[in-house]
């Protein structure tokens, strides 16, 4: 019962703010409501058992990449972002429509069908470890190769940005 | 009334639709990033509701990979909005159309 209604506040909570978030006009409020998404959405995380997923959806999301965003918000001169004429609504029928087709399409599939027919059997969930433990296991083991193509494209970015962003174009 | 599946797949779709509308309705271009963002949020949320039902850890490890993908592309595009606003002063995707003719 609890965690029917706790869901249902996270299901409200994070659609709320991703709306607010999209139709702010400044930037800094949609930052501001992203990270009260990204709060919501670690919430779920919580609801769905996945603890390490929602620790890393707080240092990750709202802790690092968040801060990128204000400190390049604060970079460009915000006055000038703030009187620019922003078309708000200009492409607002053809979003509308394709959002909305899209949107319709799988609320009918959802309606319709069952996901789950009938649960596998337990294979993979190790009962006895703890999330983060079993989630080491899998992603160290299985997933090796995977997580250093992850470092590798860390790098690649690491050094893509600083490069963009130092040289003069 | 439990929760199913469904409700959440319900839920990551609606948080796709709110960005894929966003990303085309605003032109400002840093609303268009965090509108990225809030897909991958959706796939997300998607991601790890199979992984919690299918009793499958997969999910939350394609989550952490996401994760990596998201942190890389916002350090790259922000260094290009920067680039793009000492070039152009402007954040308005509509008046980036070098390559439009």
């Amino acid at each position: 019962m609890f965690g029917t209604l706790f869901f249902y506040y996270l299901f409200f909570m994070i659609l709320a703010s991703a709306v607010m978030m999209v139709t702010r006009k400044h930037v800094v409020h949609s930052v501001l409501y992203m990270l009260l998404m990204f709060f919501h959405i670690a919430g779920l995380y919580i609801l769905l058992e996945a603890e390490f997923l929602a620790a890393i959806q707080l240092i990750v999301y709202a802790g690092a990449i968040l801060v990128l965003y204000l400190f390049v918000i604060m970079l460009v001169n915000i006055k000038r972002v703030q009187t620019l004429r922003e078309q708000l609504f200009g492409h607002l029928p053809f979003a509308l429509v394709s959002a909305g087709l899209l949107c319709a399409g799988v609320v009918t599939v959802l309606a319709r069908e069952t996901l789950l027919k009938k649960p596998p059997e337990v294979v993979a969930r190790v009962s006895t470890l703890s999330n983060p433990e079993a989630l080491g296991q899998v992603l160290y083991t299985q997933y090796l190769f995977p997580f250093e193509v992850a470092s590798l494209i860390l790098l690649v970015a690491l050094v893509g940005a600083v490069l963009i962003a130092s040289r003069k174009i | 009334m439990t929760i199913t599946l469904e409700h959440y797949i319900l839920l990551g779709s609606l948080l796709f639709f709110v960005g894929m509308a966003g990303f085309l309705i605003r032109r400002n271009v840093f609303l268009m990033f965090m509108c990225i963002e809030l897909m991958m949020n959706g796939v997300n949320i998607c991601f790890v509701s199979f992984s919690h039902y299918y009793h499958n850890l997969s999910g939350q490890v394609f989550v952490l990979f996401v994760m990596t993908v998201a942190a890389a592309e916002a350090a790259v595009g922000l260094a290009i909005i920067l680039t793009l606003y000492r070039n152009r002063e402007t954040l308005n995707a509509d008046e980036f159309r070098l390559m439009k003719h």
